[in-house]
């Protein structure tokens, strides 16, 4: 029967674990554990009558209101520190317990019980002072840097030694020394836990923090060995089993051993030689570089402005900076201009597994938007702007291309595959790796030094009022009105493909007006209607039909496509995701496989669009780049007066196009 | 000896059917998961508890008291702020703040 009643809890425990699967059931998941525990709680003083009630509630009350108070305060920039110091609260229970049924000596143990005890007075004293040690490297409080003292690993070694001749005397003596013994293992096992974790630098402490997990767990279950609890081995058994993935999962993350994270003296030479190369360069060129940050910054702005894709990858700089809030507020801005954004993370991004999740979480963002490492690659590619906020080793390409670093062979973003990278680093130095980022010299990155928070904010200030500089390079726009004009002037078949955007920009009765013009030039003009032009079912039809085009001439989908193949033209108004082949060429677009219009096959295309972004679906129209076509950015009526008075100088017909109040009618 | 099997047993179910969990949980919630079972490693709460179901002397009151709260406090601080953490998380589409 009892067993019966442990083992329904730990059901519940087991099943609030399983929904951790999914990101909108981990919340529930999480109370479900919580009242798995409370229930374990209520059984064990249900079992056992508590005497000292008063200090037992005393004890709970006060745990629970620091805990709550800590909990409560911290921000998500501090999660690391606090569960590694919550890992140490642990850690004291847990070698606490050890210690007092070891010693208390009234009622005898077996030695199962004296072994496991042993064992959980050792590794929850070292969970205790590691994790004391993880803590204040995550809150800055201790220099981040590996502390290594002299004769570091022999140290460890001996004081590895010594805990197993202390551990295993206590078995042979009487109480009274073991009692001695007990204390003495306890201490050691702290300087151990010191002495371990100390020499581990910042960027590895997702290993280590994910190892104090691990122990943590092995500590309450030995405890529950001690006390023949099944509750407590099975709690525990769960922790141990977590963390040991994490753990396992962050070396593999970083392309390292455990050993070699935690016992890094093999390792330390290489270290530290790419790094003494050109020590020198980059505080030269960080100096050089910060005069022209204007102009860097202008450019960078412009890249966004005409990318059609932008990764982001944060790192631990951006959460030094703080700069996740303006990280999400430059992104949004960028997906109000149609831009698709996506936040690469690498899984070692950060101080604990999952940190950069954490950090863009609490920014507001949309957890879809944030790719893993796997998934996010190979969209690199096709990405025309990689922004970097405060990361250096995950993007940094030498963990491919050269060999012998500490990160060769550790899988990384592959930010270097962007069409233009965009540094949002502190300083040019290398990473926690001391490997030099090849990325920062390459041709296509801009490096914008300095505070993160601020050149995410003066990006977002350039974005803004940077717009007379980008539309000077191109063609003058009456070249390409002529160019347009003489396609139109020249053809025989026209077919024009109104969107949503000729409505915004009430041009329906100037096309009217051009196509009017067109066919009294003896060109057959059609209007090509797909079915989702517009905000509503049929719009395009309304609004042409405002324009008094005649309904006969506007063609429906199946009926037009067959057409595009003989037009000479098609004219395109306001429309991007109907006419965008990439529905058809591409996999796993939001449009992929979405009947679109066939205007790439007319001989001919002439966009008069407002601008070259994507449509609504936010995938990029390959149309727009295709050789046959013309653009005509701008406002849509504007671009077809144009048309309309070029075209009626280049027949001779005088006609009265641009004042538009007199329509021609038949 | 049955005991030593059984509670061995349970150590490796657990930690077999927790491991085969754990393994499908989506990077995405590897901190909120670390902080979840931060706050279920302070189950030697129970231990803490039964030290107190017996008679003790001062000095094991007194590390007893001290292991409840250590405990208490992982206990409540890691559920509260792994419930903070997730409350962060949102789906596309779903309401702000």
């Amino acid at each position: 029967m009892t067993f019966l009643i442990d083992f329904f809890i730990i059901s519940v425990l087991i099943f609030g674990i399983a929904l951790f699967r999914e990101p909108l059931k981990a919340r529930f998941g999480n109370w479900t554990a919580a009242f798995a525990l409370l229930c374990a709680l209520g059984l064990v003083l249900y079992r056992n009558g508590i005497i000292d009630v008063g200090t037992v509630l005393i004890a709970l009350l006060v745990g629970a209101v620091l805990g709550h108070a800590v909990a409560r305060a911290a921000s998500m920039i501090q999660i690391p520190s606090i569960v590694a110091f919550q890992h140490g609260a642990g850690g004291v229970a847990a070698f606490l317990v050890s210690f007092v049924e070891l010693t208390r000596g009234d009622h005898a143990l077996s030695l199962v019980n004296e072994i496991s005890g042993v064992l959980g007075l050792t590794i929850g004293a070292l969970t205790f002072s590691g994790s004391m040690i993880a803590s204040a490297k995550l809150a800055n409080k201790m220099r981040q840097a590996p502390q290594i003292l002299p004769a570091h690993t022999l140290l460890l070694l001996s004081n590895a030694a010594l805990l197993a001749m202390v551990g295993s005397a206590s078995f042979f003596v009487s109480s009274q020394a073991a009692t001695f013994l007990f204390v003495a293992q306890i201490l050691l096992a702290a300087s151990f836990g010191i002495l371990f974790s100390i020499r581990i630098g910042g960027a590895d402490m997702p290993v280590l923090i994910s190892f104090l997990n691990a122990t943590a767990g092995f500590a309450a279950a030995l405890c529950g060995m001690v006390i023949e609890n099944q509750l407590l081995i099975a709690f525990g058994a769960t922790v141990a089993a977590s963390g040991s993935i994490l753990t396992h999962v962050m070396c593999k993350a970083m392309n390292r051993t455990i050993a070699h994270i935690f016992l890094p003296n093999l390792k330390k030479q290489p270290l530290s030689a790419p790094k003494t190369t050109d020590s020198a360069e980059p505080a030269f060129s960080l100096k050089a570089k910060s005069s022209g940050n204007e102009n860097d910054l202008k450019r960078a702005a412009a890249i966004l402005k005409e990318a059609q894709k932008v990764v982001f990858v944060p790192g631990y700089g951006m959460a030094l900076a703080k700069a996740q809030q303006e990280v999400a507020a430059l992104a949004t801005r960028l997906m109000g201009m149609g831009i698709e954004v996506k936040y690469a993370i690498h899984p070692v991004a950060g101080r604990m597994p999952g940190h950069m999740n954490v950090l863009l979480a609490e920014a507001g963002i949309d957890y879809d938007m944030l790719v893993e490492m796997d998934e996010i690659n190979p969209h690199f590619h096709f990405t025309d702007a990689a922004v970097i906020v405060g990361a250096c080793d995950v993007v940094n390409p030498s963990a491919n291309e050269t060999e012998g670093t500490p990160i060769s062979g550790m899988p990384i973003l592959m930010a270097q595959n962007a069409k233009n990278i965009i540094c949002c680093n502190f300083d040019k130095k290398p990473g926690y790796s001391g490997v030099e980022n090849s990325l920062y010299g390459r041709e296509n990155t801009i490096m914008l030094l300095g505070d993160a928070n601020k050149t995410i904010r003066d990006l977002s200030r350039c974005l803004n009022n940077g717009k007379p500089e980008t539309t000077g390079e191109t063609k003058s726009s009456g070249d390409i009105t002529l160019e347009a004009a003489t396609a139109l002037a020249c053809a025989k078949k026209v077919i024009i493909i109104p969107g949503y955007g000729m409505a915004l920009a009430k041009a329906q009765f100037t096309i009217a007006e051009l196509a009017a013009l067109l066919t009294e030039m003896g060109v057959e003009v059609k209007y090509a209607i797909h079915p989702v032009a517009g905000r509503m079912p049929g719009h395009m039809n309304v609004i042409l039909a405002e324009a008094e085009v005649e309904y006969d001439d506007l063609l429906e989908l199946e009926e037009v496509n067959p057409l595009f193949g003989e037009t000479d033209v098609a004219l395109v108004i306001g429309a991007c995701d109907v006419v965008n082949p990439a529905a058809m060429q591409m996999e796993g677009t939001p449009i992929s496989g979405m009947p679109i219009l066939l205007a790439h096959e007319a001989k001919k295309i002439i966009v008069c669009n407002l601008d070259e972004k994507p449509g609504y679906s936010g995938v990029g129209n390959p149309l727009y780049a295709n050789p046959n076509t013309i653009m005509m950015l701008g406002d849509a009526k504007a671009s077809a007066n144009a048309l309309i008075s070029s075209l009626s100088r280049s027949v001779g017909i005088t006609h009265h196009a641009t004042h538009g109040q007199e329509r021609t009618g038949l | 000896m049955t005991n030593l099997l059984l509670m061995v047993g349970v150590f490796l179910a657990s930690f077999g059917v927790g491991y085969m969990l754990i393994s499908k949980v989506p990077t995405l919630l590897h901190t909120p998961l670390m902080s979840m079972t931060n706050a279920i490693s302070a189950v030697t709460i129970l231990g803490a508890l039964l030290l107190f179901a017996v008679p003790t002397n001062t000095a094991h009151t007194v590390l007893g008291a001290i292991a409840i709260t250590a405990a208490s406090f992982n206990v409540y601080g890691g559920f509260y702020i792994t419930d903070r953490m997730l409350g962060l998380f949102r789906e596309k589409g779903s309401d702000s703040n």
